[in-house]
This record gives structure tokens, C-alpha cells and sequence, in this order.
């Protein structure tokens, strides 16, 4: 699917420039959505240190999937959906979806529902290291 | 009865102790159980994590317990993938 810019599962840290920059100057598209999900320094109260991310090896297959879905839906020109995979200190980017469409509420709707059908679908593991040196998996 | 591959991700991994294991059953539940019970420990750490995930055979969604009477097959390749959590 050419409305497809980046897409992928990586190692090394995300650039918010680049994958903004892959769906931008598309004459058709007026708005464009990005979302970037950033590691938190708590959860319900505990103080968290890092959290470390793995997937499953078909992870990406599912990512494309969840975007192939979205493309379906609504009038995407352009989207980029990228995961780091990894141990994330608090701050640095986990995720980051860029969704470029004619108008901004399409654009708003298509990157919400990317986000939370990676979530939902897409097989990523994330394993929470506490300040108090415990550790837990999210989810489970 | 079939020699089939258990694979642990995440969660499951740790609770196993091992990323991959082999055993013998003759469906999909009993393969479960066979591994349930091998893991067992005063916590329940395993079972609990295996009641939360998700079930591949061959890389095919076998459900949460949609399928577990599913006869195995040599060397299949059975997957267990606690919740996601990407994001």
C-alpha cells in the first residue's frame, strides 16, 4: 500500500522529526495527526525506572496489519506507524503513529484507533521496573 | 501422542524458566496441562499467566480454551503469548 511511509519494530530510538517528515507534503492531505507514546516515571502510584519492551517476531506483520485495517476505514493519503522495542528510559519514545488525511477530524480518528489497535493486537511485551527495584509485566 | 514444541514469550518465559520445551499430549489441552503442571509452584505463577494469554499452534489463533480438545500433530509448534502491551 503506497499510503504506507514507515512502518516498523526497531531497536534503536525513534526520531519524531522523521517519521512527522514521512507524511508530510502530500498536496491532498490538510491535516495531519501524530502521536507519540513517551515512557511515564510512574504507574498507579509506584515510581517506575525503565521499562523494558520485546515482541513477538511477527510483530510487525500485526503492526501492518492494524494499519491496513485503518487505510480501510478512513481516507488515509499518508501514515507511518513505528515501535521501539528495547529498555526505554522514562521520556524516550515507545511509539509514534503519524496519520495524514484531507481533513483533521479523520486524521485525529485514524491515529486514536491506530493507537489503540497496536495496543490491542499487536504482540509487544512490556516488562515494568519499579524504583523500588521490583518488576512486573504490564497486562498480566 | 505427538512430540510437540512448547515456546514461552514475555511473561510466560520467565514463569517457565525457558523459552522452549518439548513434550508429548495428544490434544492441545492436555499439552497445556502437561505444562501447567510441570511449572507448578505455591504462587500459581504459570497457570496464571496461561489463563491470560493467547494460544498459537502453528502460528493459527487457537483461541483462549476455544480449542482445547485440538488433536496435535508431530512437532507442532505450540505459542503462548500473555496480554499485549505495546504502547
Amino acid at each position: 500500500m503506497d499510503e504506507i511511509k514507515l512502518l516498523g519494530i526497531h531497536t534503536e530510538p525513534l526520531s519524531l522529526p522523521a517519521v512527522y517528515s514521512s507524511v508530510c507534503k502530500v498536496p491532498s492531505a490538510g491535516g495531519i495527526a501524530v502521536f507519540s507514546g513517551v515512557v511515564r516515571n510512574e504507574d498507579e502510584g509506584r515510581g517506575v525506572e525503565q521499562l523494558g519492551y520485546t515482541c513477538h517476531p511477527d510483530a510487525e506483520r500485526y503492526l501492518r496489519e492494524v494499519v491496513e485495517k485503518a487505510i480501510g476505514q478512513y481516507p488515509i493519503h499518508a501514515v507511518s506507524a513505528v515501535h521501539r522495542i528495547g529498555d526505554l528510559q522514562i521520556g524516550e519514545e515507545a511509539v509514534i503513529v503519524a496519520v495524514a488525511c484531507p481533513r483533521r477530524a479523520e486524521a485525529f480518528h485514524a491515529c486514536h484507533q491506530i493507537v489503540d489497535d497496536i495496543k490491542e493486537s499487536v504482540p509487544i511485551w512490556k516488562n515494568q521496573r519499579f524504583s523500588d527495584g521490583s518488576a512486573e509485566w504490564v497486562g498480566v | 501422542l505427538a512430540t510437540v514444541i512448547l515456546r514461552y514469550w514475555a511473561a510466560a518465559k520467565e514463569a517457565a524458566g525457558a523459552s522452549e520445551e518439548r513434550l508429548s499430549a495428544e490434544t492441545l489441552d492436555e499439552a497445556l496441562s502437561a505444562a501447567s503442571a510441570k511449572h507448578s509452584s505455591p504462587d500459581g505463577r504459570f497457570a496464571t499467566v496461561l489463563a491470560r494469554s493467547s494460544i498459537l499452534v502453528d502460528g493459527q489463533q487457537a483461541g483462549h480454551h476455544a480449542a482445547d480438545d485440538l488433536t496435535l500433530w508431530e512437532n507442532a509448534i505450540i505459542e503462548i503469548l500473555p496480554p499485549f502491551a505495546g504502547g
